[in-house]
């Protein structure tokens, strides 16, 4: 039972990162491209790139914990989430990559 | 110049955290029961250098760089800010988030059992390597864009400029 629950944060923090790192890309498009939000993120803690940088990490902290509670099948412990989080990767990076071209 | 000594500690945490996590790619590779501690251990050390390089290469950004942004973007190479500085900060998330989440996988009491978590942390280290590698050649190419900015600068007056 304790194994069980301590592995399920693989899962979980794995889906977390897959999220976190979509919305890390989506976030700098949006914000780049709409200054009144770049000015209020600027505005929160000193500079726009701070407050993006504790978002994106509290939101993995958080979502990661919130999906750990759910129960995961083998299936979960292998190749699904390695593919998870190299898709993760690849979307999060190929968004911040590709960002000049939205 | 303290600042620069700032920019080399960063750059310099940062290629020690993509050594190590070459060095835990091969490890993981033949994981067993005698390296598994060593594996532990290095990706603590791993941890550590990636946040360490996210805190200064911070603190760079935000108190130092706006001058060397003024300079790369009235010199030949302003890409070297639009694109590259502008892609390198926030990708650097991604391979933040990915140390972060290497000690969930190999501090797990069942990484010793079965190849699932092995793969899992092979991919994860996998993808911090090519990432690591990419950022210090973006980092790279700034310092470049700053480099030519400056002799253009220099260059100027000399050419009639």
């Amino acid at each position: 039972m304790e194994n069980k629950s301590s592995s399920s944060l693989v899962p979980g923090f794995g889906l977390s990162f897959l999220v976190v790192s979509i919305l890390n890309g989506i976030l700098m498009i949006v914000k780049e491209s709409n200054e009144g939000l770049r000015k209020w993120m600027a505005g929160l803690l000193g500079h726009h790139w701070i407050t993006h940088g504790v978002f994106v990490i509290i939101l993995f902290f958080v979502l990661g914990w919130l999906l750990s509670r759910v129960d995961y099948d083998e299936k979960w412990y292998g190749a699904k989430t390695a593919v998870i989080v190299l898709v993760g990767a690849v979307l999060g990076s190929g968004i911040i990559v590709f960002s000049p071209l939205f | 110049m303290p600042e620069v000594g700032l920019l080399m500690a960063h750059v310099l945490f940062g290629v020690l955290g993509t050594l190590i996590a070459v060095a835990l790619f091969f490890d993981v590779l033949h994981l067993s029961p005698s390296n598994i501690e060593r594996i532990r251990q290095l990706s603590l050390a791993a941890v550590a250098l990636f946040v360490l390089s996210y805190f200064v290469g911070g603190y760079w950004y935000v108190v130092h760089y706006a001058p060397e942004k003024a300079l790369i973007l009235a010199g030949p190479w302003p890409w070297a800010h639009n694109f590259f500085m502008e892609v390198k900060e926030h990708l650097f998330f991604v391979i933040l988030l990915l140390a972060l989440y290497l000690p969930v996988l190999v501090f797990d009491k069942q990484i010793l059992e079965g190849e699932g978590l092995k793969k899992i942390t092979l991919t994860v280290l996998g993808v911090m390597v090519v990432l690591g590698l990419t950022m210090d050649g973006f980092g790279a190419i700034i310092a470049m864009g700053s480099k030519v900015a400056t002799l253009a600068k220099i260059a100027a007056p000399a050419m009639g400029g």
